[in-house]
């Protein structure tokens, strides 16, 4: 697994569609990683372009910008400036450029990615995720 | 550390609450309490988000393609080439 470790919490950037998940599923193995992350034993990352993305599609779902707060706020997610994972995009190595912000943030964090795309080279596997954080 | 100030009734029901759970301290059943509060704000998240998926008439699928071409929207305008 490539979630990297930082005083005994599993650092991981988190992806959208996990996100997604986790609503759809609210008991599925998705949503268990974020109750892990709201007990403290998991640190979640992501870059502010997933942010963005959420926004986005629930706002042309007619959802307010309080509703969409509402919703961004189930999660204990760091949202992280462009400013900072920029510099590392080019340093990236999945091909598909939406999806090089996760990548460069998960670069600079040393730490894996949590998504449902298998691309990702980092990609963390979520049973294992789990499996540690019960230990 | 800090101090909050409670009236007396309800520090009497947290402190009732909290020899019930057998919590060591009052810090320890607050933070029991607040994770219970998001874990229920976050189910009824959940169930607007499985209303307005049904409301669309859309798949769980095709909600995901839809979020994956705003993704390459905001790659475009915010990494240009």
């Amino acid at each position: 697994m490539n979630g990297s470790q930082n005083n005994s919490k599993i650092r991981v950037v988190i992806d959208t569609n996990i996100i997604f998940m986790a609503w759809y599923n609210p008991f599925g193995k998705c949503a268990e990683v974020f109750r892990r992350a709201r007990e403290g034993k998991i640190e979640l990352f992501s870059p502010d372009s997933v942010k963005e993305e959420i926004i986005r599609v629930f706002g042309r779902r007619g959802l307010s910008q309080e509703e969409i707060e509402e919703f961004l706020n189930d999660f204990p997610i760091e949202w992280v400036d462009k400013e900072i994972y920029t510099k590392l995009i080019d340093k990236t190595k999945v091909k598909h450029k939406p999806d090089k912000p996760i990548e460069a943030l998960s670069l600079i964090l040393g730490c894996g990615i949590l998504s449902a795309d298998k691309h990702f080279k980092s990609r963390v596997d979520i049973n294992e995720l789990i499996r540690k954080v019960e230990k | 550390m800090k101090t909050i100030a409670l009236p007396e009734e309800l520090h009497k029901e947290l402190t009732n609450l909290k020899l019930e759970q057998k919590d060591r301290n009052i810090a320890t059943l607050l933070k029991k309490l607040i994770l219970a509060y998001k874990e229920q704000k976050f189910l009824e998240n959940s169930q607007k988000f499985r209303a307005m998926l049904k409301k669309s008439g859309k798949s769980f699928e095709e909600f995901l393609k839809e979020s994956r071409k705003i993704r390459e929207e905001i790659a475009d305008e915010w990494f240009p080439e």
